[in-house]
This record gives C-alpha cells, structure tokens and sequence, in this order.
C-alpha cells in the first residue's frame, strides 16, 4: 500500500477527533533541530467544515480490536484499514512541517493487537522525531488506555499535549455504547498523567533542565448528542475536570452518525452544532469569564436556551446585576456583560485610568454595541433611547442561528410562517 | 508659537526616514500639511521640503520617546511604519506629539485621535503576520525552500523572528509580492533585501508528490456532515488562497509513491 492510500484511510479514520489546537508550548528553536512551539498556537489551514487544521492528524493504526458501537474503527465494520510504519509517519510530518503545511502531529491510534504494543507504535515514531531528526514542533499524542504506566509516561516525556477521551458525559451512556471501556478505564491514565505533570513541576523548580513533562497540559472530549444526558449534566462534569485533573481544554464533538446501531440515534439525525457551539460559549465562560457551572445552567434550565448564548440568557435571567457602569464598574462585572468580551474588558479598563470613557468610543473599543447597549450605562446615561419592552428586548438579543433552528417550520404545518416579531412574543407570552 | 501647516514633507519611505520627519517636525516648528513617501505622486500648492534620512537623528526620536513614553510607545511607532495605515506618517508623527506631552498615559488613551488608528493599524499587522505564519507555503527548490506571499502590510520583519527560529538550518526565502521585498534566509544568517521579481523553476517529481499528499490530506480531514464554506472562509479569507498549496490544481500523483526508504517494517 503507498503513502497517499495509507495517509488517506489514516486521515479518514482521524477526522472525527476533534482537538488540533496546537498551543500550550512555547519552546524556542534549537541550532541543529527544526522546529519550534509558540504558546498561543498557529491555524495553518481550515477545512471546508470550516474547522482549524493545525496539526498532521492522523491515526497511527485503524486496525482496532476493540468494537465501541459509535466508532468508525470498530472491529466490526467492513472498513480498509492500513497501519504507518514509525519511519514513514515521522518522514511525512517532517516533509509536511518543513513547507509549513503543518504545526506538528497529532497522532492517535486504534488498539492493534494490544494497547501495549499500540503505544510501543507511538513511542517509536515519537522518539524518531525527537531523537533523530531533532523535532522541536508540537506534538499531541493520545495517552492508549489500559497502557503500561510506564509507557504512558515515556510518551509524556515526548509529547507536548496528551489526551484521554472521556468519549461520553455518563457512566451509564458508556456501559450502553462503548462496554468495551470503562470509567476507571478512562480516568486511571488522565489522573497518572496529572500526578506526573504535578510532579514534573516541582522537579522543574529544583532543576532548571529536568526534562519536562506533557508541557502543554492535558485535554480531553467527548460526544454530544448520542445519549440522553442534559446539557447542565455535562457543564458540570466539564467543570469537574478543570477542576480536579486541570485539565486545559475540554473538547465536545456533535454526534455525527457514522454507523446505525440499535443503541444509537437514527442515521439521518442531524448533528446537533449549535447545541455543540453552546457547550463551548459556556466552556469559555468558565475558562475566561469567572463563571461557575451552576451559574450558567440550574435545575430548572437543564439545557442551553438555543435563541440565546449562554452569557446573554444568564444577563436575560439576572436583571438585578444590570446596568453595569462602564467606568466604574469592576473588571469581572464588564465581563458578564454581553457584548463585552475579555480584550474589550481590559481596553476599557485601561482606557479609564487615562480618561473618561463615552458612549461614542465603545465601538472603537471592541464593545459589541448590538448586544451591551441594553446593559449598561455611560456616565450614569443609557445608551438606549425610546421605551424597551421585554418583547422588543429578546428580538434584539436573539442569534439568528437560534432562530433558524427553532422546530417551527417543516415539522408542522403552519399556514404562516411566523416573522421574527412573532416569535419573540412567543417568548414573552404575549401569543 | 503655532506651528506652520503649510507645507509637506517627502521622505525615503524607511523607518529611518519616517523618523527624520518627526525630528524635521519638532526642527522647524512644523506640521507638515502631508508626508509622501519617494514614489507617490504630489499634485499641491504647498513648499516641499526633502527630508533626508539620517541614523542619528532618527535615533535620537526613538531614544527621546523611550525615555519620556516607555518602552511601548516606541515600539508602537516602530511598528506603525510596517503597518498599510493611509498617511501612517502623519499619524506616527500626531502620536509622538501627544506622548511627548503626556508621557505614557498616551498609549492608553485608546479611543483618542491618532492612538487609536495606529493601535487599529498595529493590531491588523500583528494580526496579518500571526495568520502568515500560518498560511505559508514552502515550495522546496534546490534544497532551498522558497514562499511567495501578498500581504498587505510589510509583514517580513515579523516573520523574519517567527521563521529563522523555526528553521534555523534551511535555506529560506520569503518573498513579498506587494513591497517586492524578499527575506533570506541561510543557516545562521538572514536579511530582507528589495528583489523586483522571484519566478520559480519547474518542480520535481518528489515536491508534487508531496504536495498532492497535502492536499489529498486537506481535502479528507473535512467531515462531510459538517460542511461550511462560510465559516471556513470567515477563518481563511480568500486573498490568502492563491499562495497556499491546498487550493492549487492538483497534480497527479506518480505511480505508488512511497515516502520512507524500505528500512521501516510494517507490523502486522
């Protein structure tokens, strides 16, 4: 089999992996090597979906003995399959890098034969780039679950990133899809590599030059949309995570039906993306904004609000914290407003030492004018002019992708459409 | 005294220059109506004044700055003379004004005149140069890797850093299309110097082979179900697209291609 069929399968099989940020790392170059890492990461291209591609990601084998229902790779399913050897994979990311397709490699695998053998696979070509051709670009590697402890170390002193896919939000929706893998299973590599980390930084403020480990942190993902559990199930254990194995990113992928299964949604179910985009609105209010997972969704909204992004719902829902005062309003207050993102935070802070902020600067600021103009005050005056209804307030605040979304046209028959005026009274109660 | 308006400045069109200027500015008593840059053509009624470039005084405007502004100001008008801001100069020369007078609380008046057009110009360089460093694409030639680009701000010296620290033993150009400037690069060394034109010679079998791999690879990581033209070109504009290997015609590929000497052994 040639490189370009291999790399095709390989890719193919790779595809549904969602991580490619290639940050975390900054490591300048070295004479002699090639390559270098830069802590906000490069997007060297996107794909006509639209997503990054930063890394060469590929699976290092789809030849996988394991049978998860939701997967491509599964035994079961009457799928080519080719393995890369080390050499070959590690010559292509280096001919891909040095024409700066690419930031590094990305590289998984299914279990062939063993998940020992399998990370023996990844080490091997790990170590060919790093020791022979003196690789210093990224690398993101996946911890083979129910791998050797010490294998799985040997690959964080050559990775950069390691993940472990908690694959689904549930226990219970992991007995039903993937039996072949355990909760234990899957949390046993992600809590060892944490310890390591933790431990590798300690080492680091003894010795300057012990080598480091897993650099550029951890992250995981799982699906979207393939089981029953609720939104807020799945914020929560996503803040769980940062919290307890401090984790970097948090990774949801919208179930993407690949194979019909009893177990599994019907295959001509659409993705559910702007469920997806929500959960990663709210992952970023976690990471950036200073909110907590019980703040953004409760027990008597289990699930993300899909006319509103999760900040402009929680300012919809918490009038009492509103107007907020531009300039003097505390750094974590401008950041609960909607339309106010962290950059424009910061500039309007810093602007206001210098001097007084007006209505008119907002724009130049980086303020989204469209969505804060209903939450704050400029030197005690409302930047809003007229009367505002609440009706008149959703209209104005709700994403046109919500709307475009929303069950009404196609499933009933309607003998109007209904405009956009008319559903914003829907939401008020006023129809 | 108030400042004479009537009159405009024409400069070399490099750092340097644009720094002679403002020395010229404080000099003469002046604000210079406009600053032209060598080639632009001036259709005015107002004197010209020529202004020669000269290191020391230029240094001396940097130095100046530094020592009543900080480090920040300095290096925002250094970068400000990259940027494709129209009538940068006037603005850079606006700018030094107001930090000369309030020192570093001039960088954080964001919304004001001038700072916040060249804060807005800076950041579109960054932004410009970080995507570049991105969306190059080398072609090997000759053992040398070569990359053509059209940006809109002279990105070069940007990535001159970027670059020379990620490949520090190639062989590297970089040519800019839109200043005619190219960045050369040779193990231990690099430098950007005026080139009219950079043709490339026909490629050999080996880099198509390479490049048809890119772009079957570009083409097999996009998942069918998700397809979005939109959000693909809100992320990768199509001004980029012409210089970038995925987006070329494809090659075919040669019979069997295989990329690795048969030393590694595949498990079975």
């Amino acid at each position: 089999m040639d490189t370009m069929e291999k790399l095709t399968i390989l890719t193919d099989a790779a595809k549904y992996d969602v991580a490619c940020t290639s940050s975390g790392t900054d490591r300048a170059g070295r004479r002699g090597g090639i390559g270098n890492a830069v802590a906000c990461g490069i997007c060297h291209s996107f794909s006509a979906d639209g997503r990054c591609i930063s890394l060469l990601k590929v699976l290092m084998s789809n030849a996988c003995c394991y049978d998860c229902c939701y997967c491509v790779n599964r035994r079961s399913n009457d799928t080519p399959r080719a393995t890369f050897t080390p050499r070959e994979l590690a010559d292509l990311t280096i001919a891909f890098y040095r024409r700066n397709y690419i930031e590094g490699l990305f590289l998984s695998s299914g279990i062939v034969r063993n998940p020992d053998y399998t990370a023996e696979l990844l080490i091997r070509t790990l170590s060919l780039l790093r020791n022979e051709y003196r690789f210093n670009g990224y690398i993101h590697c996946k911890a083979i679950p129910g791998a050797d402890e010490r294998l799985i170390s040997q690959l964080g002193m050559l990775a950069d990133r390691m993940s472990v896919n908690i694959e689904l939000p549930s226990e219970k929706s992991l007995g039903i899809l993937a039996p072949d893998k355990s909760r234990e299973a899957v949390l046993k590599p992600m809590a060892q590599i944490d310890r390591s980390i933790i431990q590798n930084r300690s080492e680091l403020t003894l010795y300057q030059h012990a080598p480091r480990f897993v650099p550029a942190g951890q992250s995981t993902q799982m699906i979207v949309g393939a089981t029953p559990d609720t939104d807020r199930q799945i914020l929560r254990l996503t803040s769980g995570l940062y919290k307890k194995y401090h984790l970097k990113r948090v990774f949801f992928s919208a179930y993407m039906p690949v194979v019909s299964d009893s177990r599994l949604p019907a295959l001509n179910i659409k993705p559910p993306l702007l469920r997806e985009h929500r959960l990663y609105q709210a992952d970023w209010l976690l990471r950036f904004y200073g909110f907590e997972a019980d703040e953004i969704l409760d027990d008597r909204h289990p699930d993300f609000n899909p006319l509103f992004d999760p900040k402009c719902n929680w300012a919809l829902n918490h009038p009492e914290y509103f107007p907020v005062e531009i300039n003097k309003a505390p750094y974590e207050m401008l950041l609960r407003v909607p339309g106010i993102g962290v950059r424009s935070a910061q500039r309007i802070v810093r602007t206001r030492r210098a001097c007084a902020i007006r209505t008119e600067d907002l724009r130049k600021l980086g303020v989204v004018m469209k969505r804060a103009q209903y939450f704050i005050t400029v030197s005690s005056k409302s930047p809003v002019t007229g009367h505002l209804s609440p009706a008149l307030l959703m209209n104005a605040l709700a994403s046109d992708q919500g709307m475009r979304e929303l069950p009404v046209r196609g499933e009933q028959l309607s003998f109007f459409d209904p405009t956009q005026e008319d559903l914003s009274k829907c939401l008020t109660g006023q129809l | 005294m108030p400042l004479k308006e009537e009159i405009v400045y024409q400069y070399d069109g490099t750092l340097d220059g644009m720094l002679c200027c403002i020395f010229a500015s404080y000099e003469y008593h002046e604000l210079p109506a406009s600053i032209f840059g060598p080639d632009e053509q001036q259709t005015t009624l107002f004197l010209t004044r020529l202004i020669p470039s000269d290191p020391e005084k230029a240094d001396r405007v940097l130095k100046g700055l530094y020592r009543k502004a900080g480090t920040e100001a300095a290096e925002l008008v250094q970068l400000c003379h990259l940027t494709c801001l129209p009538d940068k100069e006037r603005h850079a020369l606006g700018f030094v004004r107001l930090a000369m007078k309030l020192g570093r609380t001039a960088c954080s008046m964001l919304t004001g005149p001038h700072v916040c057009q060249i804060n807005q110009a800076v950041r579109f360089l960054q932004t410009e140069a970080h995507h570049l460093c991105g969306f190059i694409r080398f072609t090997e030639v000759d053992r040398t890797l070569v990359s053509m680009i059209t940006p809109k701000n002279n990105v070069l010296p940007l990535l001159d850093s970027h670059f020379s620290d990620r490949f520090p033993e190639e062989r590297f150009i970089i040519y800019d299309r839109t200043h005619r400037l190219a960045l050369m690069h040779l193990p231990g060394s690099s430098k950007i110097v005026p080139l009219r034109e950079l043709k490339l010679p026909a490629l050999s079998a080996h880099e198509l082979d390479i490049q048809t791999l890119w772009q079957r690879f570009h083409e097999t990581i996009a998942i069918e179900g998700r397809i979005n033209t939109s959000l693909q070109q809100n992320n990768l504009p199509l001004r980029f697209r012409p210089d970038m290997t995925e987006f070329q015609e494809q090659h075919r590929p040669s019979e069997s291609f295989s990329l690795s000497s048969p030393k590694g052994v595949l498990p079975q």
